[in-house]
Parts: structure tokens; C-alpha cells; sequence
């Protein structure tokens, strides 16, 4: 066993070597980060962030933004950020995947399987390292509630407790990281509980009790540790709710992302794999199927009473037929499901998104393949050891294994022959980003930049230059539709009121931006720029390293706060702001001579307050869904615009802080003998 | 209802008959074996309907399973 334990070993050193590399990586959805950006993150949990276009509350990902803000800042006043992507996030990732899928299948192999399939690599090279974790303590947090079920009986005992909060704390950490991923954790857990309930013949005998202590274990320890965003979620209420909702999805969206195949997700095969362009599909890869094969052939050793699949303690370790039946279902279902509208029985999928709660977090189908990693990382390593034992009789070589690997390995060689972009592909920053980076953060005054057709990954954004992605605030499809937008006089004058300064067109490093075909098009690009130097109103101000990045200036700006004449009209008058956190601001407008409006260009939200001495203001709707607020008062006015839920989030985490002690100290009274 | 279709309802009727999970799941392997060459030459449309025999006849397996266990 030690050469396969070396192999895996080497496997895994040349699939993740480029790590290693002193370069950053980028993804589509991780972008470098300037440390002019991050000595603006906050280090208190913030439910807003004010740097992204005009203004975003996170609601649906604070857990993650949290830990991705205090780190960034905390650290990068002395480390570069190339240092902190790979020690808070790359490196921890990679521990976490290994160890948690370790823990489950008891099975390097299984390892393997879990950290290292198509599916997991297609999103870490994508960047969306959120999901990545949630993913990788996935394991983890069915085997801690795998481990409670031998307690759950009619009589309660100590043990149960303690595994209940151990499993609970692990748990509500990976709801803190990703709902969906932890959506899904919880269905696989509910089925196994159901499962081994039934097989066990304790339908009869249902150990209320016992559940109702693991439960609410689970349910008390989750909603303390994710209370600082919980709270502030429930005071917003409906719309809240509804702003995390549309976060995720509809039918239409879900349709248009079922991009794999029945035969795709029974492989195991990722359909954007290896480019992982968006929307590029490839044909099947037939040596994939071998996968399925090899899992779905454990069924063939159904009927002994219990196998051994490792693990060197006594029971653990060792499968029983229902188990693995279990485990067969749960790939047979994740497969089905990951198809999303695809047939086979497509209907089925239509009336879960439609009806089961919680199911429309899965506009990606994708997000199944969860249950095919956790089912294929268990099957797999099953089966080998079986044949193993059967066919290898020549001094525990583990031939079987060994070819295994030797297949896994060829089956990655995308990786390893550099065709897997993102983070598996570590390139030196562009020059032309750090100029234009400098240039911008050189002007202490706020603007907004507008880019043409979205922010680069290397584009710098701060919470004093918030950087607006043009298609996805206008929600158009391509740069020829925003220059038509553009070319409207009206919104001309909306740039004005959204503070924007400059308008950019990127370099496009990742050849993302610009295409035609799912290629990159410099024709494309030169298009656009022809029609930008046609405008009358921008001039051309700048461009960076021979023409790459373009930063044209618009004629006229706002602040970030003025004043408006309740006609609408703007009123000239002297007001400072400071801001003080990423979700509040000291606003100083000075005298009045009448009633007017203080205009605030952050996309219009009714939770921001504006609040001087005792009096506090409610948001109001401009006609541009820009926020408002009624100043009465003619004397000098100073005060502090705030977004009210951060201020429920700072209780939430106290309570967090509070209960985290608690339920600690329980813990630890229950380990006591 | 294509040609495959016939023949898979076929074999699935004889393996319930038979009542033998080893045979189900063999048969699986069997139309997923034979899916290989079919993608490889870019007969899709075969090639998918074989992989979807295959998760039947593995779902067969299961099912069988647990009737062999009642007994």
C-alpha cells in the first residue's frame, strides 16, 4: 500500500504544483486584489460592500466575504496578496478537501477521487472558491453525523450530545461558507438517517428523542454562528429574502445552465472540462465511462453481510450491504440530478425547482455533483480493494490500484499539460493594470470607473473608486449594447449621478470580455473603441502599455452625496463625507436656506438610514432608484449614513461571540467523565 | 421507439424475470462498455440512450436486491 500511498501523493503534488509558483492566480471569479483595494475591506463582517458597482448587500455570501475582507486587510499591509490567496485560501482548501474526504472514505484513493475530479477542478480553476470549501469539509460534516447514529437510540445519552454539537458546529460552518453546498449536505444526511432508520426496523420504534437532540442541536448551533448575517436578514424582511432569491434563480436560468448530459454526470465528467469556457460544452469523453463502471460494479458484491474497506479499527472502516447501497443511490440520484433539464425525465427536475423549497439555489444543476464525488470517492476505492484482494495474489502489490491510478492520472493530463486554466495557471499581473491601479488610486477624491464591458480580474476597485461592470448593471449581453446605451443622451446624464469619471476598456488578460464564438476578438474590441472615440462628450484620457487598457473621461460627475431642490434640480452647496466603514458614512451638508433632498448614488435600498442627532431618515427612491433623504432642517446638518442592518449584524456577531462560548463550554462538560 | 429501446425493454423483462441482480448489473456495465466506442465515433444519439440503460439496469440491480433480501 505504500507505493499506491506514494502515488496518490505524487498525483496530487503534480495537480496542484503550480500553487507553489510565486505568481497569483486569477479565475473568472477570483481577481487579483491590489492593496490599495484591500486597506479598504473591513475587518468587522460587513452585510454590504460598497465597491461593487453601486452598492451590493451580501447577504447570500457574508460568511465568505467576511473571511475574504478581514483577511485582505488584516494582511495585506504586510503580505502580497499572491501570498495571501495561497495561505488563507489555496492551501487551507487544499488541507481541508484532503483531510475531510480522508476522514469519510478512509481511503487515499477516495482522496484522490474527491479532491482531483473534473468537477471540483473545473471550480477551483474558476475561482469560486466559496463553493470550493463548502465542498471540501462537505465530507467531513456527513461523517461527524455518520458517527452520531450509533447513539441515536430510545434512551439519550452523553455521547449524543457531544457528537450532536460537534457534528452541529461543523455543519453551520459550512452554511456559514455556502447555503447551497450545505443544502445538499443536509438532504444526503436526512436520507441517511431515514435510510438506516428503515433498515434498522426502527420505523416502528422512531427514536424521537434522539433526533429531536440532534436536531436541534444542529439548528441551535447553525443559527449562532451565522447570526450576523441571519438577523440583519430577517429585519429586512421580504425583500431581503427576496434579494438573496434573485440572487440565485428561475426556470429560464436553470434550463439555460443545464449544460451536462446524463452521460456527462454518470461519468463524472464536468461538461465545461478542462478550458471551462462559460456555455462551451464538449463532447463526451468516452474514457471517462470507465468511472461509472467502476463504481457502479460494487453493486456486484452485494450480499455479503459486511466487506472491509480499510480503517483499522474494529467496525469503522467496514461497509455493510446498506451502506453501500446507500452510497450506490446517492450517485444514481446526483447523477440524475446534475443534468438539470436535460433529459432523461427532465419534468422531474422542473417540478423540484418548482416546488421543493430551497431547490431554485440550484439555477447551476452542477452543484450535484457533489453527490457523484461523495458517491464515486466511496464506491471506487470499494471495488478496487475487492478486486485487489481477489486478482492480486502476488505479495500485495494492489495491481488493480495502481492501474487505477495510473488511469486517474492520464484522465487529469489536461492539468498537467497546462491546458487547465484559472488558478491552475499563474501568470505575472499585467503591466498595464498596475499603471492605470496607480493612476486611480493616486485620486483621493471618489468616482466610479465604468468599464466596457465588464471590470477585467485585474481591474481595481476600492470602496473610494467603485468599479461599475457595465453589462451586468444594465443587464445587456455585450459591449455593442452598451455603446447604444451610451449613445442615449439620458444616460449620459445617469453616468453624471452615478459618479462615474472615467470610462475603461479593458485589456482583456483572459480573453472573456471581447468574443466572438466563445474566442477572443480584437476586432471586437477595436470596434468598440472606434466608437468610443466618436463620442463628442468623453475625451480620451489615457492608455496604458501601447493602447491595452483606454480610460476615457466623461464631461461632468457627482460626489458621492449632494443636494437637490425637492423640484429635483441640484442645488450648489458644500458637503464633505468621509466614509467609515464599507456600509456607513459622516455626511457634514451645512446650512439650508430650504427643505431639500441629500442624494446618495447608491443603487436605491430601503435599509439605508440617514441619521443626525436623534432624527433618522429613511431612505427614499430617487426616479433613477438612487436613495434619498428629506432634509427638513435648515441649520447645519451632520450626520451619519448607515445601512441599518449592519448595525442588527454587530449584535448578531456578539451573540455569535456569546454563544460560540457556550456551546463550547457544553461541549466540553459533556467530554468530561 | 427506436430499435435499442425494444431490445433494452427486452433484456429488462428478462432480468426481472430471472430475478438475477448479478445479470442487471452486468448488463449495465455491458451497455456502458459498449457506449464507449459509440462516443468515440461520434454516435451520440446511440451512445446516450445506452448510458441511460445502463443507470436503469443498475437501478434494476438495487431493486433486486432487495426483493433477494426479503426472501
Amino acid at each position: 500500500m505504500k507505493l499506491v500511498n506514494l502515488i496518490v501523493f505524487s498525483i496530487f503534488a503534480v495537480v496542484f504544483f503550480s500553487w507553489v509558483s510565486p505568481l497569483p492566480s486569477v479565475g473568472q471569479d477570483w481577481h487579483y486584489i491590489f492593496p490599495e483595494t484591500t486597506r479598504e475591506f473591513s475587518v468587522v463582517p460587513s452585510v454590504y460592500r460598497s465597491f461593487v458597482s453601486l452598492g451590493q448587500n451580501t447577504f447570500g455570501f457574508a460568511g465568505v466575504e467576511a473571511y475574504y475582507q478581514f483577511t485582505g486587510r488584516i494582511f495585506g499591509a504586510i503580505l502580497p496578496w499572491v501570498l495571501i490567496e495561497k495561505l488563507f485560501w489555496f492551501l487551507p482548501l487544499l488541507g481541508i478537501t484532503i483531510f475531510s474526504s480522508y476522514r469519510l472514505t478512509k481511503s487515499l484513493i477516495g482522496s484522490l477521487i474527491y479532491t482531483t475530479n473534473t468537477y471540483v477542478l473545473m471550480i477551483i480553476g474558476g475561482g469560486q472558491l466559496g463553493v470550493a470549501l463548502a465542498y471540501g469539509i462537505a465530507p467531513l460534516v456527513l461523517q461527524l453525523f455518520f458517527d452520531i447514529f450509533p447513539y441515536v437510540t430510545k434512551r439519550l445519552s452523553r455521547k449524543l450530545f457531544e457528537r450532536a454539537i460537534l457534528a452541529g458546529m461543523a455543519f453551520a460552518l459550512q452554511v456559514l461558507i455556502d447555503m447551497r453546498i450545505a443544502y445538499l449536505t443536509a438532504g444526503i444526511i436526512v436520507f441517511w438517517y431515514l435510510w438506516e432508520l428503515f433498515h434498522l426496523g426502527m420505523q416502528k420504534q422512531f427514536p424521537f428523542r434522539s433526533i429531536s437532540v440532534v436536531f436541534l442541536s444542529v439548528l441551535l448551533t447553525t443559527v449562532v454562528l451565522n447570526l450576523f448575517w441571519i438577523l440583519p436578514l430577517l429585519q429586512v424582511g421580504i425583500s431581503g429574502v427576496a434579494a438573496v432569491q434573485h440572487m440565485y434563480g428561475s426556470v429560464v436560468g436553470a434550463k439555460f445552465f443545464s449544460f451536462a448530459d446524463f452521460s456527462n454526470t454518470i461519468a463524472f465528467l464536468h461538461p465545461n472540462w478542462p478550458e471551462n469556457l462559460f456555455g462551451k460544452v464538449y463532447f463526451m469523453r468516452s474514457e471517462f465511462l470507465l468511472i461509472p463502471m467502476l463504481a457502479f460494479s460494487s453493486i456486484l458484491f452485494l450480499g455479503r453481510n459486511r466487506v472491509d474497506v480499510g480503517g483499522k479499527d474494529g467496525a469503522e472502516g467496514k461497509m455493510t450491504n446498506s451502506t453501500l447501497v446507500f452510497f450506490v443511490l446517492v450517485g444514481l440520484i446526483g447523477a440524475f440530478l446534475a443534468k438539470g433539464f436535460n433529459p432523461l425525465f427532465e419534468n422531474v427536475y422542473q417540478l423540484f425547482f418548482t416546488s421543493v423549497p430551497g431547490f431554485s439555489m440550484f439555477r447551476d444543476p452542477t452543484k450535484f455533483y457533489l453527490l457523484i464525488a461523495i458517491s464515486y470517492s466511496v464506491l471506487i476505492p470499494f471495488v478496487l480493494k475487492m478486486l485487489d484482494k481477489r486478482i492480486t495474489k502476488i505479495g500485495h502489490l494492489h495491481l488493480v490500484s495502481l492501474l487505477f491510478l495510473m488511469y486517474w492520472f492520464t484522465l487529469l493530463n489536461p492539468v498537467w499539460t497546462g491546458k487547465v486554466g484559472g488558478l491552475f495557471h499563474p501568470v505575472p499581473v499585467p503591466s498595464e493594470y498596475i499603471q492605470l491601479t496607480s493612476n486611480l488610486a493616486n485620486q483621493k477624491t471618489f468616482f466610479r470607473t465604468f468599464w466596457i464591458p465588464q471590470r477585467d480580474v485585474y481591474g481595481f476597485f476600492s470602496n473610494t473608486h467603485p468599479a461599475i461592470d457595465s453589462a451586468s448593471e444594465l443587464r445587456i449581453g455585450s459591449p455593442s449594447g452598451v455603446l447604444v446605451w451610451l449613445e442615449n443622451k439620458k444616460n449620459q446624464k445617469t453616468l453624471e449621478r452615478w459618479g462615474v469619471k472615467y470610462i475603461i476598456l479593458p485589456s482583456d488578460t483572459q480573453g472573456t470580455l471581447f468574443v466572438e464564438d466563445r474566442k477572443y476578438s480584437q476586432e471586437q474590441k477595436d470596434m468598440t473603441q472606434k466608437q468610443l472615440d466618436s463620442f463628442p462628450w468623453l475625451t480620451k484620457k489615457q492608455s496604458f502599455s501601447g493602447g491595452k487598457i483606454i480610460v476615457y473621461q466623461t464631461p461632468k460627475y457627482n460626489n458621492r452625496f449632494w443636494i437637490e431642490d425637492l423640484a429635483g434640480n441640484t442645488k450648489e452647496s458644500f458637503i464633505s463625507s468621509k466614509q467609515e466603514t464599507g456600509s456607513s458614512f459622516i455626511v457634514d451638508v451645512g446650512e439650508l436656506d430650504s427643505p431639500a433632498l441629500l442624494i446618495f448614488s447608491e443603487k436605491y435600498d430601503p435599509s439605508w438610514e440617514f441619521q443626525s442627532g436623534d432624527k433618522i431618515v429613511k431612505s427614499k427612491k430617487t426616479h433613477d432608484n438612487l436613495n434619498s433623504f428629506f432634509l427638513s432642517s435648515q441649520s447645519a446638518i451632520k450626520g451619519t449614513v448607515y445601512y441599518a442592518p449592519q448595525n442588527i449584524s454587530i449584535v448578531g456577531l456578539s451573540l455569535t461571540g456569546i454563544g460560540l462560548v457556550g456551546i463550547g463550554l457544553l461541549y466540553y462538560l459533556m467530554r468530561r467523565k | 421507439m427506436k430499435g435499442q429501446d425494444i431490445l433494452f425493454f427486452i433484456l429488462l423483462l428478462i432480468t426481472v424475470g430471472v430475478h438475477n441482480r448479478k445479470l442487471a448489473v452486468f448488463l449495465g456495465l455491458f451497455f456502458l462498455a459498449l457506449s464507449i466506442p459509440l462516443f468515440s465515433f461520434w454516435v451520440f444519439f446511440t451512445a446516450e440512450r445506452f448510458v441511460w440503460y445502463a443507470v436503469g439496469f443498475f437501478c434494476l440491480g438495487i431493486i433486486l436486491f432487495f426483493f433477494e433480501r426479503k426472501k
